[in-house]
């Protein structure tokens, strides 16, 4: 609680009201149903179980730090204003048990699978490396989170003239320094790990992730594109750059789990196409309920990409030419366009052959993702990894 | 439960002591103290009939030849605007100093070991992995600092916007680490990857101006000399043993902290076209600065100006008046020959060799440059 509250600037006795804030925020966070929510919250119990400890908290050594705890103080002071970067804060604390770390529990997951059971106990204990290697996934994701959350300062306050351009720019600010200062720790625990080869994947999933996030618009409440052409316009297009925003870390952080352990190079393979489809199918699932909610997720948080490069609008694009149909929902306002949302989403949702294409992709993904699983040897950790991916990807 | 206490104490990062880069508080004094007027005025003199440019260093290897290239080829990605912003200031404009530095210590050190003056590709690599570091810190730097100019052009957030400045900042970094990995060397890579580390605690005491010296050294390291510092050291670990790799690391920490306090004194000194960025940006961001903190035990009215950050109106004038009549340049100066002095000395047990002399002549440059 102590370190709850000295994160969030707030005394404890506000702390249930936070609480109760911050739960109502989970349910939009996932735009999940509640049965959905309800399944995963399962799966990830029980594979904590599996793991021997809650990896809600797999950051939290980067999080007591110094530096951190001056952002704190800082973050204190934009308590009041809409700058994601409380939202993230939040999130890493509150939120933490649902999608934000179940990329390290995955990797641990799979790194106790793939241990040799007949070693003897220590080597069926997950190894501290492997910890390490989650803890570094994580680290990495969280920072992303961060730096996504970069407003542009500029935009908002034309926008909304209460907000000030003194916070504004602190909370960027703060945002650029903790995102790297996050990097900067998941840096070092790399390089301690002494394996080239991890090195090369790690840092090549943060390139990859950095190009993605570079091409893709955010998601929030004044979502700005400033171009059409990078944007993803074919069913490839969007697997191409989804890969390399989202499920490149996971992908290259189960490949680096094998690598630890001393596999085979196939192995790898199998781990590597596990990460990689299960962040696209859980992708997929998330979009198709964004659409299906109508929840046009508007601002609440940053872990979603802007609405025009959600599955079933891509889709819906690619049946009708791409770009052409693509620039009915935007409003040309200066050198940028402004989406209209609630267009886009209505159209979508009619448009059944879209949601239909969707969803199959979304099957496609999990069915290719348990199937990368059933390559591992039988035991409670494969359960457990078919359980999640079902839990997140839907059945 | 923080409440009552005020900001500034709790702002107050509470750092190990890191085991030489903070022996120097007593150092400065003690040169303060006893610095006579004719040892402050033959730097001066120096630096009105040296006007070389870093840039003069001879590159007589020719191993600068094709780095930038090559780091484009390494940054080489399909869409366009990532990659023009990754390559936007690898453009060979740049004084390249830290890869110059890099080489020059490598042959300095091959040359002692093996009698031959040679790079081998790892130690190129080094070379390379400084200079995109650096940039990938640099493009960071703007966004933290709303900085418009840059090396004489607009600044990569001006152009794309800070998130895409820091997606592009990012990736530059990412692909460095990924060189340094298929150098394949666990020792170097914890070396390099340590550099990373201190830049940014280096960035997060910056933001935190206490106004002491001490705190002011040891954000030179992080921020500046680190990168320097390892690098140099990385290079020797790579050909030769951890003791010498040792000493070629006090060399580029000495030279580093070197080039910082000129940096920083020069932004008092020199206008704003020779140096593509404008003066007393320090000033303006509020950081106090080694010619400042010299000041200001001459000038008690900067102590104050220095806790608030520079925000009164006048205070940038004012303090720019004061840090001009207290002789604090001559000061800041002679710290930075003290510094490059003790970066010789590194040198003295290395067989002769031309490398050697460039790298001698390197420490004077950076005391003497105007840019």
């Amino acid at each position: 609680m102590n370190v709850a509250t000295r994160l969030l600037g707030r005394k404890p006795n506000s702390c249930s009201c936070w609480l109760k804030c911050s739960y109502s925020f989970q349910s939009i966070t996932n735009g999940l149903t509640k049965d959905s929510n309800q399944a995963i919250n399962k799966a990830v119990y029980d594979a904590e179980k599996i793991v021997g400890f809650p990896t809600s908290f797999l950051s939290l050594r980067a999080l007591l730090s110094n530096e951190l705890s001056a952002v704190a103080l800082h973050l204190r002071k934009l308590v009041r204003t809409n700058h994601p970067l409380i939202k993230t804060a939040r999130g890493m604390l509150f939120d933490s048990k649902h999608n934000v770390q179940v990329r390290g529990l995955v990797v641990l997951l799979l790194s106790k699978a793939i241990a040799d059971k007949d070693g003897g106990i220590e080597a069926s204990e997950i190894y501290s490396r492997h910890r390490s290697l989650a803890e570094l996934t994580e680290l990495i994701h969280t920072a992303f989170l961060i730096h996504r959350g970069l407003v542009d300062v500029e935009t908002l306050l034309k926008v909304d003239s209460k907000n000030s351009r003194g916070e504004l720019e602190l909370g960027n600010k703060m945002a650029v320094l903790s995102g790297d200062f996050l990097l900067a720790n998941a840096c070092v625990a790399l390089s301690e790990l002494k394996n080239s080869k991890v090195v090369d994947l790690m840092s090549s999933s943060i390139s990859d992730m950095s190009h993605g996030f570079f091409v893709l618009p955010e998601s929030g409440e004044f979502s700005h594109i400033t171009s059409l052409e990078d944007l993803p316009m074919s069913l490839t297009q969007w697997r191409d750059i989804m890969y390399l925003a989202h499920g490149s870390l996971l992908s290259n952080a189960c490949r680096a789990s094998v690598q630890l352990a001393g596999k085979s190079v196939e192995y790898g393979n199998t781990a590597s196409e596990f990460g990689k489809h299960l962040i696209l199918a859980q992708l997929a699932n998330f979009d198709l309920q964004r659409v299906n909610n109508g929840n046009g997720n508007n601002g609440q948080n940053h872990n979603f990409l802007s609405e025009i490069c959600m599955l079933p609008v891509v889709l819906a694009a690619e049946q009708n030419n791409g770009q052409k149909w693509m620039e009915q929902f935007l409003e040309n306002e200066g050198n940028e366009y402004k989406l209209c949302k609630d267009k886009l989403l209505t159209s979508v949702k009619q448009n059944t052959k879209a949601m239909e294409d969707a969803d199959q992709t979304r099957k496609c993904h999990r069915n290719l993702a348990l199937q990368s699983l059933s390559e591992l040897p039988l035991c409670e950790e494969r359960t457990s990894l078919e359980l999640l991916t079902n839990a997140f990807a839907g059945s | 439960m923080l409440a009552g206490l005020s900001p500034r104490v709790v702002f107050r990062p509470i750092f190990r002591l890191h085991k030489c880069h903070i022996k120097r508080s007593s150092e400065w004094r003690r040169i303060y103290c006893f610095h006579s007027r004719t040892l402050s005025q033959r730097a001066g003199q120096q630096n009105a009939t040296n006007t070389d440019n870093v840039n003069l260093i001879n590159d007589v290897n020719g191993d600068l030849q094709g780095i930038h290239q090559d780091i484009n080829h390494i940054l080489d990605s399909k869409p366009g605007m990532l990659q023009n912003m990754c390559c936007y200031y690898f453009d060979g404009k740049g004084k390249s100093i830290r890869p110059r530095i890099v080489f020059l210590v490598s042959r300095a050190f091959n040359y002692h070991n093996f009698s031959k003056s040679f790079v081998s590709e790892d130690q190129r690599k080094v070379a390379l992995i400084s200079e995109m570091i650096h940039v990938g810190s640099l493009i960071h730097d703007d966004v933290v600092d709303f900085s418009d100019v840059r090396r004489g052009k607009m600044s990569v957030n001006s152009i794309c916007g800070d998130r895409k400045a820091l997606m592009a900042g990012n990736f530059v970094v990412s692909n460095a680490s990924r060189l340094l990995s298929s150098i394949g060397n666990a020792n170097v890579t914890v070396t390099i990857s340590q550099v990373i580390e201190d830049i940014v605690r280096g960035e997060f005491m910056q933001q935190d101006n206490q106004g002491s010296f001490n705190q002011y050294l040891k954000k030179t390291y992080k921020k500046t000399a680190s990168l320097v510092a390892n690098c140099c050291k990385a290079a020797v670990q790579l050909s030769s043993s951890e003791a010498q790799a040792e000493t070629a690391f006090e060399f580029g920490r000495n030279l580093g902290i070197a080039f910082q306090l000129v940096d920083d004194l020069l932004d008092f000194v020199s206008t704003s076209e020779s140096l593509g960025k404008p003066t007393a940006a320090d000033l303006k961001l509020g950081l106090a600065t080694a010619p400042v903190l010299f000041a200001s035990e001459k000038h008690p009215l900067l102590h104050d100006m220095i806790l608030r950050r520079f925000q009164h109106k006048h205070d940038v004038e004012e303090a720019l008046k004061l840090v001009a009549n207290s002789g604090a340049i001559e000061d800041t100066r002679l710290l930075a020959t003290q510094y490059c002095h003790d970066a010789v000395r590194c040198l003295e047990h290395l067989k002769p060799s031309p490398e050697k002399d460039a790298l001698i002549q390197v420490t004077d440059l950076v005391v003497n440059r105007s840019k």
